[in-house]
């Protein structure tokens, strides 16, 4: 039983890992722009497909396709950003960005449909038989894809946090987030640091997009369940803090697992709103987050 | 006196007119208003889209070819015409939806919608309307167990046979090898559906004396199915039944193969485990020895005469996957409606609805396609369907193996599974 549940803990972190991975760019978005951005589960199945296309077609591994996957997301989220969300985003920057909020919204359902038009309805899968080997520790079985998405997804997000706190754009980026007027005052252009942000959470998002290929079959409403995910983790783990969203990942994925095995699965699903519940009400700002980081 | 020729010009005009007029009527009954069948199906939403394309293309094909051979003939050779709707595998959807084909489209008959959980819902709107509907494959006990009057079912039969041929397979399989099976885990995803299948599946094993030791419903399209497999792997059962749509069943089977959970067998319900998408997306190690029950027994025993031969041959080319339960029974459920249109003579809801009810399609070349007689009853359900029991080949084909007078002379099943499947 206790190796069930060592199992149960260990497969937890690795899902949870990614989790937290997919929602990394979802923390860095809201934390700079304070904005929502809903469309982030169907920006996770776009990149989904391109892992698919260049794994299918040009018949690279799995992992190989996450660079790519990371600089066509990247651009997206540029093109996004600089020719879409900034044209709301500047009508209101005196109060709540709620129109970029609905915009999401609409582009969320636009991108789902368009990929339903575009490839149909039914479920694709990576065919490479790496996604279906194991390593065999003792009781212990973990499927390669599993390891990666764990391995890759704490680097991802340790190079991510320390480009955050050591490199000039990132504090660029963390002073745009704690207050726009100041950094603009000290010469930051806001306007080139939301560019910025949003590609990089969509990049992030991408390199999760190819780790989440092999464990998970893609369909154009994947991202439904992901992106809802992804807000319970960013919140749980602290609104603006990218650390926090990664904390958030694992914990969600740890309460999933070893939830699942102490009682039905369908109530460990709900005891993870539970917990989000509970920290909404004790500690509103997240786990981690600080008020105004 | 030329009579013929001064009356020529007024006869020749009369029997121009009277030309044209046979012209025209026979032009108007050539071109009789078109019989508009509202259709619900899922083409989005993940759980079931893949298997409602599939399915959507069946009744197009039905269509096609009632078209072509004349349409309604009672009815002045009135072509069918479908009004698909797609019902996104949502209630709500569909309920606004039946609403605005009946008042706004005035489609006289209503078919769909595969799912379970939409059927159910949006037939008692049809009903309140008095419109009649033809259920096409959704397996709810109680669509017809309401009392309703205008609810047909003629291609599918209520969860629990379904249910009960896993059940009832897994005794037969034990008793016949000499090695029984001990205890068996249910997992079922948690709609109406698998509820359904696994109220059916836990009485029968009960009955069986065959231990259940994991009763589960899991939430379908679940992003995480993994801590659900590994808990199916520290029970140790015998049996695993796997009650799930097609993502679903690709990724748990996929599961228990990377988690090494050995058992002696695995019985899907049909659904997952017979898409088209299901051996493709898994590969055929891992699909290899999986049980499923089909309520349509296959090509071997369905494909016997030109009827069910065009049906196969134009379905394979036009959509280069084979025809299964689900296609086919799309494909049956529209001929029903045709069945009754021609002995209601004309679009009326009533009408139609009086000849549904009276239904008796038996001996014809849908029920060979098929595979069974169709008989509405008083509840407005076809009795006479039957789920036959089929295992997954090592090169991806589905061999019937119970009951024992549809099971495949040429292939013997394996039980148990030779050992944990490798993936």
């Amino acid at each position: 039983m206790s190796s069930t549940l060592l199992q149960a803990l260990l497969s937890g972190i690795a899902s949870g890992a990614v989790y937290g991975l997919i929602a990394l760019g979802l923390s860095l978005q809201f934390g700079v722009m304070k904005i929502i951005n809903f469309a982030h589960g169907s920006f996770l199945m776009m990149a989904m497909y391109v892992s698919l296309a260049l794994a299918a077609r040009a018949g690279l591994h799995p992992l190989l396709t996450a660079p790519f996957t990371a600089l066509v997301l990247f651009a997206v989220g540029y093109a996004v950003q600089r020719w879409l969300i900034d044209a709301i985003y500047r009508k209101e920057s005196a109060r709540e960005p709620i129109g970029v909020l609905i915009f999401s919204t609409g582009l969320w359902i636009f991108l789902d449909y368009s990929f339903l038009a575009l490839v149909g309805p039914d479920n694709h899968s990576v065919d490479s038989p790496w996604s279906n080997d194991v390593l065999v520790m003792g009781d212990l079985i973990f499927t390669y894809p599993q390891i990666a998405g764990l391995v890759f997804a704490s680097l991802i997000t340790a190079a991510l946090v320390a480009f955050l706190r050591y490199t000039r754009t990132g504090r660029a980026i963390r002073a745009t987030g704690q207050d726009r007027e100041a950094a603009s005052v000290l010469g930051i252009d806001s306007a080139r640091i939301y560019q910025l942000s949003f590609a990089i959470g969509l990049g992030v998002l991408g390199v999760a997009g190819a780790l989440l290929l092999p464990l998970y079959p893609v369909n154009p409403f994947v991202g439904d369940i992901f992106g809802l995910r992804a807000f319970v983790v960013v919140v749980l783990g602290g609104i603006g803090s990218v650390a926090g969203a990664f904390w958030g990942g694992i914990i969600v994925g740890v309460l999933e697992s070893v939830g699942s095995q102490l009682i039905p699965v369908t109530y460990a699903e709900a005891l993870i709103f539970v917990l989000f519940l509970a920290v909404m009400y004790f500690r509103p700002s997240g786990l981690f987050g600080v008020e105004n980081e | 006196m030329n009579i013929t020729s001064r009356r020529s010009p007024c006869a020749g005009g009369l029997s121009a007119v009277l030309a044209a007029g046979a012209l025209l009527a026979a032009g108007l009954a050539h071109a009789a208003d078109p019989v508009k069948i509202g259709y619900l199906i899922p083409l989005s939403g993940s759980a079931a889209a893949s298997i409602g394309k599939d399915m959507s293309r069946a009744t197009h094909l039905a269509i096609k070819h009632i078209n072509d051979a004349g349409g309604i003939k009672s009815m002045g050779g009135a072509p069918l015409e479908l009004v698909e709707v797609d019902s996104r595998g949502d209630a709500k959807v569909a309920i606004t939806e039946v609403e605005r084909l009946i008042t706004r489209e005035k489609t006289p008959v209503l078919l769909g919608a595969f799912q379970s959980g939409v059927t159910f819902p949006a037939t008692a709107v049809a009903e309140k309307n008095r419109t009649p509907w033809v259920v096409d494959l959704a397996a709810k006990a109680d669509i017809t167990e309401r009392g309703f009057k205008y609810v047909f079912r003629p291609t599918q039969v209520p969860a629990s046979s379904n249910a009960e041929s896993m059940a009832d397979f897994v005794t037969y399989a034990g008793k016949i090898t000499g090695k029984p099976a001990k205890t068996v885990a249910i997992v079922y995803e948690n709609t109406d559906w698998g509820q359904d299948m696994a109220n059916t599946l836990r009485a029968r094993f009960k009955a069986a004396g065959i231990d259940i030791v994991l009763d589960e419903g899991y939430p379908p399209n679940s992003p995480d199915l993994r801590p659900l497999v590994l808990k199916i792997k520290g029970k140790k059962p015998d049996v695993v039944t796997v009650t799930s749509y097609a993502a679903d069943a690709v990724q748990l089977h996929k599961l228990l193969a990377q988690m090494q959970v050995s058992a002696m067998a695995y019985v899907g319900s049909a659904a997952g485990q017979i898409d088209s998408n299901f051996i493709p997306l898994v590969g055929k190690d891992i699909a290899n020895q999986v049980f499923t029950t089909n309520g349509w027994a296959g090509y071997e025993s369905s494909i016997t005469t030109p009827f069910a031969k065009r049906f196969w041959d134009e379905f394979v080319a036009a959509n280069k996957v084979e025809p299964n339960e689900l296609s086919v029974s799309a494909y049956a459920a529209v001929w029903v409606i045709k069945d009754a249109l021609e002995r209601a003579g004309k679009a009326d809801p009533e009408a139609i609805r009086d000849a549904l009810a009276k239904t008796r399609i038996e001996g014809t070349d849908l029920n060979k396609l098929v595979g069974y007689d169709i008989v509405i009853d008083a509840k407005g359900q076809n009795p006479l369907k039957r789920y036959a029991m089929q295992q997954i080949t090592a090169d991806g084909q589905y061999r019937t193996v119970w009951p024992e007078n549809l099971a495949s002379k040429s292939y013997r099943m394996v039980w148990p599974m030779a050992t944990a499947p490798k993936p």
